[in-house]
């Protein structure tokens, strides 16, 4: 089930909204939470349902004793790393296992779990917060189940960290203001998702799944853009309806994003793009490891475990591996050589430099066959061709509702802090956004989430 | 205190137009499920297909999933005002299209990934594919191979070229048709239905539907009997079967009321016995009783889907046939089959082949069969553009 669609909207979110509200106690109310979660999850995942169930009863128990017992908070990294990784790599290292050494062994028969990688790292943020003394044993298997499972963000996040909602779980107060709020920017989030990410993965993937020669540079471009902006509008978008949705319970998430293609660096791309997960890898990975308080070298492999960490946790590909080591090189490069000459160029050319690098990445993040990558690459830098404009006409991507979709696309690309003097006119308009996001909604028929099998 | 009211305000608005859809939604169902009536559309209705069951929780999984898809396809379908919304965004659309596009407007991308597209000085729909030339090499290659291995000593392939296989398309595969002539072997012949023109391609095919037109039929029909080197009926007339206006499969793909065909059959009576799964099939028949606007008369009128059908001629002195095809050979397998004793029509896409292989080779062995005959959209048969994967399911 996805937030952006019919089930969700008018059956799901009344029928919870309807059994939370009518509770009274905080108790009631938490454990309405976690057995909406579940429903929410097993309606994706009707068998895995018991992997999440048993993960979170594991983890409860392992919570109380990790604080005390080096024993158990290695077991228990052990344990929920060893479900990611049996779930998300086996295949993956059974595929490269047979192709390097020409073994004869069979791949498993596993789908991979519906935001595995999200729930995995949110439990690992509890156990590793309760060992580290951050934050109290959470005594309540509700609560923490409620926690691990809560739908607003199991599905994709963001990667909420315990210590981040620990209070809220036992203390929250749901009120007008927070439910008004969590409501705008649920719309919000679901007009970013089907307005604009959908018609641009249309165009994106009109152009990327046919003849990456025949569309040559100017198709290439012109689908490397709209992934760009697809995939931003598509995970922004649904951390805005997730982050909303925690809000209308009183939940206040921290933000994932901040206008990520503002961003005059690479390095500030990452203070901008998918926030939680980035500070996961800082707080966990990258400075138990020393960060950058080491020497040169060490600091370098620092950054190439973290990036390509990053690069794994996206996808079980080699290219998403490439994608995170991509970046990993540039952090190194803008630290270690383009630091003074970045500080001194123009804003518009670091803003470039930087769009220029995460549309190339993007590319690398699409192609999961390696063929089809260097094809698109090739095309992007021109060495197919310009590429026949004809297919602009014959694969619809000139039209008047794409050409509307990418123009306001990039009109939210920029935060324009502007705040409506009138509540009347921007509650109407948000109605109105919402009334029209739910037409998209039923008419349209591709409706994929990228970050649904992570 | 005065923001407080408008957050309520928002609060109130948001909810009720969940809440009020979610209960116009129940009552819509309920009134169908409790009258008894039926959707007049299934278009949108999913079928849930599930995974092989190896153990227990492959049940579990498939009975939890099938019942997902049933809420999904009860709240998509009768979620208020549904068709209604959806005529209203493809009609915005098409308008919003028609101010960037004079003569060829972009309709959509439909759910084979083709593009539709709208030929407004012509008015006809058609889809485009968009596949590179190794792929269409590579099926072709694979076409040529599968026809020349099948074991039939005399072989026919008949096939509809859509638009995009006509001279009047930039980018058309036509020079395919010349060299498949060339490298099929010698028991078989070819021939296919000449669109050279727009008024072939309008006389022959229907302008909202993927099908031929019964002109195109009856043209077709007279090129399969030469191509057999049999005597075609003379006299076939065509008449317009109802008032009915029909929009066949692009048109509701399109989900558009701008243009429209009507639905012709060919006047002919003929004397045969037909047979489906051992029992007497029942007469041609037209049904003239849907209301809903894109309801497929196509389907409704001709054979249906059906695996295998038989007609019996009692021509004793005459040759059987089998006919392996779609639905294109619904309007004319009863005229062929006139020339042959017993003539088998197969479909590879319902009944029992939907899960099972068919056996061409001990299939014309056990039915005494003398010719067989295929017909499909010219490039099904060239590229197996459709996946109907005939390389593997028929061997």
């Amino acid at each position: 089930m996805v937030f952006s669609s019919i089930v969700f909207i008018f059956i799901f979110l009344p029928a919870f909204l309807l059994c939370y509200f009518i509770s009274k106690k905080r108790k009631t109310k938490n454990l309405i939470l976690l057995l909406f979660s579940l429903l929410f999850y097993a309606y994706g995942e009707p068998i895995y349902i018991f992997i999440m169930m048993g993960s979170i009863v594991v983890n409860y128990l392992f919570g109380k004793k990790v604080g005390k017992s080096k024993l158990a908070y290695v077991v228990a990294i052990i344990f929920n790393l060893g479900l990611l990784i049996v779930f998300k790599y086996t295949n993956f290292f059974i595929e490269n296992a047979v192709n390097i050494f020409n073994l004869n062994i069979k791949m498993l028969e596993l789908s991979l779990p519906i935001g595995i990688s999200f729930y995995t790292f949110q439990i690992l943020s509890y156990i590793i917060d309760v060992r580290k003394g951050k934050v109290p044993v959470q005594e309540s298997i509700i609560n923490l189940g409620c926690y691990v499972s809560a739908f607003p963000q199991l599905i994709a996040g963001p990667i909420v960290r315990y210590k981040d909602v620990n209070e809220e779980l036992e203390n929250r107060k749901e009120n007008v203001k927070d439910f008004s709020e969590g409501i705008k920017r649920f719309i919000i989030g679901l007009g970013k998702k089907v307005l604009i990410a959908n018609q641009m993965a249309l165009i994106a993937d009109s152009l990327f799944k046919g003849s990456l020669i025949q569309i040559g540079f100017i198709g290439s471009f012109i689908g490397a853009i709209c992934y760009t902006l697809q995939i931003y509008f598509d995970f922004s978008g649904y951390s805005d309806m997730a982050i909303g949705l925690g809000r209308m319970l009183g939940f206040h998430y921290l933000e994932n994003f901040n206008y990520p293609y503002i961003a005059s660096s690479v390095t500030d791309f990452w203070r901008r793009w998918h926030i939680s997960l980035s500070s996961f890898f800082r707080d966990y990975v990258y400075i138990p490891l020393g960060g950058n308080r080491v020497s040169v070298l060490k600091h370098i492999r620092n950054i190439i475990i973290v990036w390509l960490l990053t690069g794994l946790w996206h996808g079980a590909s080699w290219n998403f591996i490439l994608w995170g080591l991509y970046y990993g090189i540039f952090l190194l490069i803008e630290k270690y050589l383009l630091k003074n000459i970045l500080e001194k160029v123009p804003g518009f050319i670091k803003h470039l430099y930087t769009l220029l690098i995460i549309i190339v990445g993007w590319v690398i993040f699409y192609f999961t066959d390696f063929n089809l990558l260097s094809t698109a690459l090739t095309s992007l830098f021109g060495l197919n061709g310009f590429g026949d404009i004809n297919i602009l006409y014959t694969l619809q991507i000139i039209t008047v509702p794409n050409i509307l979709a990418f123009i306001i696309a990039i009109i939210a690309c920029i935060p324009w802090n502007f705040k409506f003097k009138n509540k009347t006119i921007e509650n109407i308009l948000l109605i109105l956004l919402f009334i029209i996001s739910i037409i998209f909604v039923l008419v349209s028929s591709y409706n994929p989430f990228i970050y649904y099998r992570f | 205190m005065n923001n407080r009211k408008k957050d309520l305000a928002l609060i109130i608005s948001f909810i009720s137009i969940i809440f009020i859809c979610l209960g116009l939604t129940i009552l819509n169902y309920g009134y169908y499920k409790i009258s008894g009536k039926v959707l007049e559309s299934t278009d949108n209705w999913k079928y849930f297909e599930g995974k092989k069951e190896n153990n227990i929780l492959d049940k579990i999984d498939n009975l939890i999933k099938s019942k997902e898809v049933t809420i999904e396809n009860i709240s998509n379908n009768h979620f208020p005002l549904y068709y209604e919304i959806m005529g209203l965004y493809n009609e915005t659309n098409y308008k919003l299209n028609s101010l960037l596009y004079k003569k060829i407007i972009p309709i959509k991308e439909n759910s084979e990934g083709k593009k539709l597209f709208y030929n407004k000085e012509n008015d006809f729909y058609y889809p485009l594919n968009n596949f590179d030339d190794e792929y269409y090499e590579t099926r072709y290659n694979e076409q040529v191979e599968f026809f020349n291995n099948i074991n039939a000593e005399n072989l026919y392939i008949y096939g509809i070229p859509d638009y995009e296989m006509t001279p009047m398309y930039e980018n058309n595969k036509v020079e395919y048709i010349k060299r498949f002539k060339k490298d099929l072997n010698d028991n078989i012949s070819f021939d296919y239905l000449k669109n050279n023109t727009i008024k072939d391609y309008l006389d022959n095919m229907y302008k909202t539907d993927h099908h031929w037109t019964a002109n195109g039929a009856i043209k077709g029909y007279k090129d399969i009997m030469n191509l057999m080197g049999k005597d075609s009926l003379v006299s076939l007339q065509t008449y317009q079967v109802s008032n009915r206006k029909m929009i066949g499969s692009y048109g509701k793909q399109a989900f558009l009321e701008n243009t429209y065909d009507y639905l012709y059959d060919i006047n002919v009576h003929l004397n045969y016995d037909v047979n489906v799964k051992d029992s007497k099939f029942k007469p041609r028949k037209i049904d003239n009783t849907r209301t809903y606007a894109f309801y497929d008369e196509y389907i409704a009128f001709y054979n249906g889907q059906y695996d295998e059908i038989i007609y019996d001629y009692h021509n004793s002195e005459e040759e059987n046939l089998l006919i392996v095809c779609d639905s294109f050979a619904w309007p004319i397998d009863y005229l062929i089959a006139s020339s042959f004793n017993k003539t088998f029509v197969i479909n590879i896409r319902y009944g029992d082949f939907k899960n099972n292989n068919f056996d061409l080779t001990n299939y014309v062995k056990d039915n005494d069969i003398d010719k067989v005959l295929f017909i499909y959209e010219l490039q099904e048969e060239l590229f197996d553009i459709n996946n109907f994967n005939l390389k593997e399911r028929i061997k």
